[in-house]
């Protein structure tokens, strides 16, 4: 079932335009904030029940802890060229959670707890074939 | 021009390793004595969702981080791009978030893009072009090598980056020079699909390496030894390195004396890395330099061209320590694994999924 490298989709893909127009959410996990910075959002938010005004562009931090690990192993075609894929809800430094494949580990080596950091991989191929780049997360190195 | 040097260095090496043994067991490509003289026991094998754009951010987010502040340049050195049109640079410089106003650009010449693009960084920042400028040497030369081919063995992936400015050096580079010419050891055609040496006469004569190498060493111009053999100020070699036996071949070519090999070899540990390589053995080297020390980086690339830069330690230097990625925290991987995780085999451009 693998490829030589990502195959390109018929269907069930990401469009190259979304995908242009959210790249610092994959790449920076670029979110926003309450002008108070009480509320983080991530994915950002557009607008929430009182203005667009209210929000301002915000980074996540890159660090985080494991709270909830998951495995996968539904062969969906073109992840990578893995046979499982480990997931899992990451509370990062700063308060919100992701959900996020994290690479370098396995199932019973990672624990609730872990610290991880974000990294930069390779997510599926664009609808044109384009590799789309995407945060992951790996245990915490330095 | 103004004075610059190295503000900071970071790197980033697979986790993966596969047993230089284990291909051979598979192909035989190679005498067993052969292998074992390469020195190199395990390469690095990345990971089947890096590629030198993932990996060459993730050292450059390392050496910002120890020394954070605007950039006005990415150069992005690889031979092994995926892209060979766009430029890497400008992803990865979005990707950092240092703004659409940054002059971003690639070069490649083969295994020196890396020293290349140091080059090219520091006369941006000697000109005062640009105030600081961020280096990248990157590639995953195991993706790129055809199964069977000797090459194969120990061609690895990794990243080297470094920022290039005026201020808060750890060194100063305080010479540079370069040897160029048409000298085909190693090559690829566009739109072949492997990396390919230049056959045994031009490859495993090492003609290439050893002329470049001592010529652009030679063109350092060290004024206080010239004539008088290898010079004495030099405390510590960083430089190009295919395997484990790199430093018996350099000595060849600039007759230094062996133990300044030894703390700039990472190549035993990981294979070669290709334009990461002489950046990471400098972030090795960095680690036992002192106030004053000069470090000589050697680049070379096969086709065929070397690069010589001279730097004068200004500060001990705040990095990493790099041989937690080389000596711990690697996962070992079997031959079938590698292949697939490399994607080597040409499979099918559109596949169909359980669930589509």
């Amino acid at each position: 079932m693998w490829a030589k490298s990502e195959p390109i989709y018929r269907q069930t893909i990401a469009s190259p335009a979304k995908a242009w127009r959210t790249r610092f959410q994959r790449y920076r996990l670029l979110g926003n904030a309450s002008q108070n910075g009480e509320t983080i959002y991530f994915p950002p938010r557009l607008a929430n029940s009182l203005s667009t005004d209210d929000l301002r562009p915000y980074i996540l931090s890159r660090f985080g802890k494991i709270i909830v690990k998951a495995e996968d192993y539904t062969p969906l075609i073109a992840q990578a060229g893995r046979s499982t894929r480990l997931f899992a809800m990451i509370q990062l430094e700063d308060g919100p959670s992701v959900m996020a494949e994290v690479v370098g580990s396995t199932y019973e080596a990672l624990k609730v707890g872990n610290e991880v950091e974000m990294v930069v991989r390779k997510w599926r191929r664009e609808s044109n074939g384009l590799p789309q780049y995407g945060f992951k997360f790996r245990l915490r190195t330095f | 021009m103004q004075v610059y040097g190295l503000e900071s260095v970071g790197f980033a090496i697979p986790q993966n390793r596969v047993a230089l043994r284990d291909i051979h067991d598979t192909w035989q490509s190679l005498p067993l004595s052969a292998v074992e003289k390469m020195a190199t026991p395990y390469r690095a094998v990345v990971d089947p969702d890096e590629d030198a754009i993932t990996l060459g951010v993730e050292a450059a987010r390392m050496a910002l981080e120890r020394s954070p502040g605007p950039i006005g340049a990415v150069v992005f050195g690889s031979q092994t791009p995926p892209y060979i049109s766009r430029s890497c640079a400008a992803i990865i410089s979005d990707m950092l978030g240092l703004g659409s106003q940054v002059f971003a650009t690639d070069v490649q010449f083969s295994s020196k893009s890396g020293t290349t693009a140091m080059i090219i960084a520091g006369g941006l920042v000697g000109s005062g072009m640009v105030g600081r400028a961020l280096a990248i040497g990157a590639d995953t030369l195991g993706q790129h090598c055809a199964p069977g081919d000797p090459q194969e063995l120990s061609a690895a992936a990794g990243a080297g980056a470094v920022i290039v400015g005026t201020e808060k050096t750890i060194g100063s580079i305080t010479a540079v020079a370069s040897h160029s010419s048409d000298t085909p050891d190693g090559f690829r055609l566009d739109g072949e699909r492997y990396l390919r040496t230049g056959g045994t006469g031009m490859a495993a004569t090492r003609v290439g390496l050893i002329d470049h190498v001592s010529e652009a060493w030679c063109a350092l111009s060290f004024s206080e030894t010239a004539g008088k053999g290898f010079p004495d100020e030099i405390c510590a070699l960083a430089y190009s390195q295919t395997n484990g036996a790199a430093p018996q071949i350099f000595r060849r070519a600039i007759s230094a004396p062996i133990d300044l090999f030894t703390d700039g070899l990472v190549a035993d540990k990981v294979g070669d890395t290709g334009s990461a390589g002489p950046i990471l053995s400098l972030a090795r080297v960095l680690k036992n330099v002192q106030k004053g020390d000069k470090v000589g980086l050697i680049g070379y690339g096969v086709g065929a061209g070397a690069d010589a830069i001279l730097i004068r330690i200004n500060d001990s230097a705040d990095i990493e320590d790099i041989d937690r990625l080389l000596l711990n925290n690697s996962s070992i991987i079997d031959y079938p694994t590698t292949v697939r995780y490399e994607r080597r085999y040409q499979g099918h451009e559109y596949l169909l999924g359980a669930y589509e």
